[in-house]
């Protein structure tokens, strides 16, 4: 089945299409929310939820989904804005969570990179919306530059310059906090 | 550095560090951006290692696959099915204003370009008429009207010549200078006219004296004329200068013949209503003139035809046209044709006697009778402005 048949029988709320472009972009979108959110719970959740808003654009509004990846990943930035707006309000600190074992590591080899990717993710929340969504898109997914743009609505010279402008500031966020 | 060569190298860099070249490695290569590009790409190397692990939880995603499956059974339960006609309903409701838009200017544009050529007795005729009546109702002074007038007035000559080229058979009105030529054969405009016996008296009376006539017109071209009748100017004003044979009103000179109805001849400073012929070169002759205010029961026809009736002007109480009191910009100064009752084969008892053509009355019968040559030693009126 092509595109744009998939999308056209998930516009009638077809089963079997709606089934596949969920297995096709699960993935990717629960690595994108994932990697911006700490809390495994939540990043599951708004996963789910980012195909349940998708079914309901099918259904009140048919036109409004062109590029059904595009929209999914645009939807997920959306949520976990919300989400991190929501938290920042009422901050709370899980220090505890994604803390995975490797057994290759040693304990404090892998407490080192645990502290490291926490002080990462705390810095890429402080950078612009733009930015985060570019570094998610471009470093977590490892989408190309095109892919990029065409998600976030952006030419592809305009991403270079913002993917260039997030690491610079991710850089000097993270040397500030080194030097705290 | 230029911002694009940086650009070009950071992208370099970064596809040879996702190839796993160390970062100095990477760096010796651009030596000269070195400096610039070691903060980015170590923060890069950050985000990668700060990524974790890949792995979606498989029961995760059947939980979320199981959710969206229920949802869609929900929201099928609440909506039936979509048909066809609500799938095209649907897809029509998004392009219904626009369509609709479209199809209007094109229907206007269609009709206009229709109507422009359209002749006496087709579907677009009656659109081109209410063009010409709506760009006569539009404010403008006397001169424009008049021009207007007789650019509408040549456009139903071309079109008189057009239906005769093509041998249609069809009733058609038409105006112009009617004259007689030297083969005997009466005209208006190159349109020759067929006149029943009965009626050559009555043209003589309008010869050179701008008319409006009816006429069938056969299939073998020739136009059968049914009736003709002076076309009457009304001149509304002050009167300006008054001599032996002709009077200023309003800027306009008009001539005073012998026969002219004068209720009481105005002077200078007064307002003056005067009803005139048009004849060739551009003369106004008078056929009636009245001083002071119109009288009470022109305000009353002009009262009836506000109300939509029609009545036919009287001869003998000359009222401003509908035209005039619409308001044509010049502030109760008007220089306008006015419709009158046809000549035609029916002439009042006196006309013998009248040798101006007049309008005529319902009471006083259909006829009027026109300056003879002799008509012309009086001045040649010239229009001040």
């Amino acid at each position: 089945m092509d595109s744009d048949t998939l999308l056209a029988r998930a516009r009638e709320l077809d089963n079997q299409a709606l089934a596949q472009i969920h297995d096709l972009y699960y993935p990717a979108i629960y690595r994108y929310v994932n990697y911006r959110l700490d809390d495994p719970q939540l990043v599951e959740d708004i996963a789910a939820e980012v195909f349940v808003r998708l079914l309901d654009s099918f259904h009140r509004r048919p036109g409004d989904v062109r590029d059904v990846r595009a929209w999914l990943f645009g939807t997920a930035s959306h949520l976990v804005f919300d989400t991190l707006r929501h938290k920042y309000r009422r901050p709370v600190e899980h220090l505890e969570d994604h803390e995975a074992i490797s057994s290759s590591d040693t304990p404090e080899r892998t407490a080192e990179l645990n502290e490291r990717q926490r002080a990462v993710r705390y810095a890429i929340q402080h950078l612009t919306a733009d930015q985060q969504q570019v570094l998610s898109l471009r470093f977590s997914l490892e989408l190309s530059l095109e892919e990029t743009a065409n998600i976030m609505d952006k030419s592809v010279g305009a991403i270079k310059t913002l993917q260039f402008r997030a690491l610079a500031a991710l850089r000097r966020r993270l040397e500030s906090k080194e030097v705290e | 550095m230029k911002p694009e060569d940086l650009n070009l190298a950071f992208n370099s860099c970064l596809e040879q560090l996702q190839a796993g070249v160390p970062l100095e490695t990477v760096l010796r290569k651009y030596p000269q951006c070195s400096a610039d590009l070691r903060p980015v790409l170590e923060a890069v190397m950050a985000v990668w290692e700060a990524r974790g692990s890949d792995t979606v939880p498989v029961a995760a995603m059947a939980r979320s696959r199981a959710h969206l499956a229920e949802e869609v059974q929900r929201r099928l339960a609440v909506a039936p099915p979509i048909n066809f006609w609500q799938r095209w309903y649907r897809s029509l409701r998004f392009a219904t204003v626009p369509m609709v838009i479209l199809l209007a200017v094109i229907g206007f544009g269609l009709s206009g370009l229709a109507s422009v050529k359209a002749l006496p007795g087709e579907a677009f005729y009656p659109v081109k008429l209410a063009a010409e009546r709506f760009t006569l109702s539009l404010p403008a002074s006397a001169d424009v009207r008049l021009a207007r007038e007789e650019s509408f007035d040549n456009k139903r000559l071309q079109e008189v010549e057009a239906l005769s080229e093509q041998q249609r058979e069809q009733e058609v009105e038409f105006s112009g200078f009617l004259t007689l030529g030297e083969d005997q054969v009466w005209r208006i405009g190159k349109i020759l006219l067929d006149v029943k016996p009965e009626m050559r008296q009555d043209l003589t009376a309008l010869e050179e004296v701008y008319v409006i006539a009816r006429a069938d017109l056969l299939q073998d071209g020739s136009a059968v004329l049914q009736g003709v009748e002076p076309r009457l100017y009304t001149v509304i004003g002050q009167v300006q200068q008054v001599e032996a044979t002709r009077l200023q009103v309003d800027g306009v000179w008009i001539q005073l013949a012998p026969e002219a109805v004068v209720a009481d001849l105005p002077v200078v400073g007064q307002d003056a209503v005067v009803s005139a012929v048009r004849l060739i070169g551009d003369r106004l002759q008078a056929v009636e003139i009245h001083n002071g205010k119109l009288p009470a029961q022109d305000d009353e026809a002009a009262a009836t035809e506000q109300q939509g009736e029609t009545k036919p002007a009287s001869n003998d109480s000359l009222s401003p046209t509908p035209d005039s009191k619409e308001g044509d910009g010049t502030e109760g100064h008007s220089y306008t044709p006015t419709e009158t009752p046809s000549v035609e084969q029916t002439r009042p008892p006196d006309h013998e006697e009248n040798k101006t053509p007049k309008p005529t009355s319902n009471e006083e019968g259909k006829g009027g009778k026109t300056p003879q040559p002799g008509h012309e030693e009086t001045p040649t009126p010239a229009r001040d402005h």
